[in-house]
């Protein structure tokens, strides 16, 4: 598959900053990869994702050093505009997205310049609400919502326009469990039915794991890891800095530990049970 | 304490709070759990004042919230947001406790000591002279709670406070809520973080379309799948692994934290 982003010795300061936030930033993405960014807070996935759709340099005041492109073509040359038609970008906070005053305004903002007959509009806005369980907050002000509801919106505003690409900055962070695991299918599908790319920024893993097929992992400002999700769970643990590592690959290399070689770190729950009766407590 | 009688709320139209009844002491440690739209915001803010109860009533120690300063009621409840970068409007990070401090009346001495302590107890020190603005999301969240706890209030709800946090983070913060349960501070948490709550153990609060739909012991209701899947939730992970164990009566009584589980199954090792 092709290469849809590329991050070359990419590196940024921003102004004001002794230090550079990110240095150093190699690697790529290929068309239709689902890929998990995470690290600990502070290690600069948000400043990679500014850089992706362009807001760094054009927006972030600072010094770059390297370059980031998009199908081949630097970012330096792009309007923030113009990329945003490729990559969708749901911010970390939505509050920082949503700027419209009732639900349906907002999410449709994106497909006004699509010129696309009213009634499509209106209908492509329901389906997405629809997908993310909340059609019915369709004609509401952004203000009312609660925090999971708002965040659903600001998901919205950027699926709505189906972008080839998305990053999506820690979009589980104030969904409940089960809205949680409906954006992940929902991603999932996106992915596999659509063939978008998708970057998925997040701490937690436990969400995820089934998904994501790569982690990148960031501290301080450098790629530490590049690996499967497998990989990473079985042998690089020591490099998944600040990340909360799923249950179940928790307990796999505990038993490690204690000298039992269960199957893999990322097995259904009931798998790993069946595994500690036969191996581990076989009284 | 908080009591809170008969309480209905509405925003105009439906009613989003429906008949909740809740008692909260000294000391004590909730989670108030449930899907997004349950309700769970929109209670926390009645305990400040923030709110007031369309029906039934919400009393803090001796002050009815209804008929409280929002002042009085602050002092004794400080309530972290759940998007809490929204607050902050100072050019450095030590100005933003300090506003907080100065909006009580609090003397320099006593501000300068405050601040310093908090910044410390939630390692902010090294950011002091940082725009609140310019830090991460992890940075911002710690800066609002350390706002939240620079007057020492007595009850401290926090909305959502691992929402978006990293591992250390976390650890950072059940650190903290454990001194502040120790100094007897209510501490009320409002979260979908089901794996902190297991870890945790606090008594659990389980909303469900406005109404309080279960409440007590974390392990009695974390290991209750059908009643946390019918409210929007799933059970912490340890308890899939756990409960065939439990099933055929190898274990006790189902587990929901990992560290619970590692004890039992060293403790079966040993015979
Ligand atoms: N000002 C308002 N006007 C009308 N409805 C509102 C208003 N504020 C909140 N609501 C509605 O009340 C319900 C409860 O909201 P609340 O913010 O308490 O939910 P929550 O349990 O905190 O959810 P979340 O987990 O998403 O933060 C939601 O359906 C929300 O849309
Ligand atoms: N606009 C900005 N100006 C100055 N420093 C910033 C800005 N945005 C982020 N930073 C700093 O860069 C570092 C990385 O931040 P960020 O990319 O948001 O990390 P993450 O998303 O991994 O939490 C942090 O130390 C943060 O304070
Ligand atoms: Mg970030
Ligand atoms: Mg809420």
């Amino acid at each position: 598959m092709s290469v849809i982003l590329e991050f070359k010795d990419f590196g940024f300061r921003y102004t004001g900053n002794k230090e550079f936030t990110v240095r150093d930033i190699n690697f790529r993405i290929r068309h239709g990869e689902f890929v998990m960014l995470s690290g600990p807070s502070g290690g600069g996935k948000t400043t990679l994702a500014r850089a992706m759709v362009g807001l760094i340099p054009h927006f972030y005041m600072g010094e770059m050093e390297g370059s980031v492109l998009i199908d081949g073509v630097s970012t330096k040359n792009k309007e923030v505009k113009e990329i945003s038609r490729t990559i969708g970008y749901v911010f970390q906070n939505p509050d920082n997205q949503i700027f419209m005053t009732t639900v349906i305004r907002d999410v449709a903002f994106r497909l006004e310049f699509m010129d696309l007959p009213k009634e499509e509009m209106i209908n492509r806005v329901r389906y997405i609400l629809d997908k993310l369980g909340i059609a019915d907050l369709m004609y509401r002000r952004v203000e009312t919502l609660s925090g999971g509801e708002k965040q659903k919106v600001a998901i919205a505003g950027v699926l709505v326009a189906q972008p080839k690409v998305l990053i999506l900055d820690e979009p589980t962070a104030y969904l409940s469990p089960k809205s949680a695991l409906g954006l992940m299918k929902l991603l999932d599908r996106l992915n596999k039915e659509l063939g978008i790319t998708i970057i998925l920024i997040d701490h937690r893993m436990d969400l995820a794991i089934q998904y994501v097929k790569r982690m990148i992992v960031l501290y301080n400002g450098r790629i530490v890891l590049d690996a499967s999700t497998k990989d990473a769970l079985e042998t690089a643990l020591d490099k998944l800095y600040g990340i909360n590592i799923p249950t179940i690959s928790r307990l796999y290399h505990i038993f490690k530990r204690w000298g039992y070689n269960p199957p893999s770190p990322i097995i259904e729950a009931e798998d790993l049970s069946r595994y500690i009766l036969k191996e581990v407590v076989k009284a | 304490m908080i009591l809170v009688e008969d309480l209905w709320f509405t925003y105009g139209e439906d009613f989003i709070l429906k008949n909740i009844n809740l008692e909260i002491g000294k000391g004590e440690f909730i989670a108030i759990m449930g899907d997004n739209g349950a309700g769970k915001t929109t209670l926390v803010k009645h305990f400040n004042g923030l709110l007031k109860p369309s029906k039934g009533k919400v009393i803090v120690d001796d002050l009815d919230t209804s008929k409280a300063s929002i002042y009085d009621l602050s002092r004794k409840v400080a309530l972290v947001f759940q998007y809490p970068e929204k607050m902050f409007f100072s050019e450095t990070v030590w100005d933003e406790v300090n506003f907080a401090l100065k909006n009580f009346g609090f003397d320099e001495d006593y501000r300068i000591h405050r601040i310093n302590k908090v910044l410390a107890l939630l390692w902010l020190d090294g950011l002091k002279d940082r725009s609140p603005f310019t830090l991460s999301g992890g940075e911002q969240r710690r800066l609002a709670l350390a706002c939240a706890l620079a007057w020492d209030p007595d009850y401290i709800v926090l909305d959502e406070p691992t929402a978006g946090q990293d591992k250390y983070q976390r650890e950072i913060l059940t650190k903290i809520i454990q001194v502040l349960v120790e100094q007897e501070k209510s501490v009320i948490i409002v979260t979908h973080d089901i794996e902190f709550v297991a870890e945790l153990k606090p008594r659990v609060v389980l909303m469900y379309n406005g109404e309080i739909v279960a409440d007590g012991a974390a392990e009695d209701i974390l290991s209750n799948e059908k009643l946390l899947r019918s409210s929007g939730l799933y059970p912490p992970s340890v308890i899939d692994v756990s409960r065939p164990l439990f099933d055929k009566g190898i274990i006790k009584k189902p587990i929901i934290n990992i560290h619970d589980f590692i004890a039992a199954l060293e403790m079966l090792a040993r015979g």
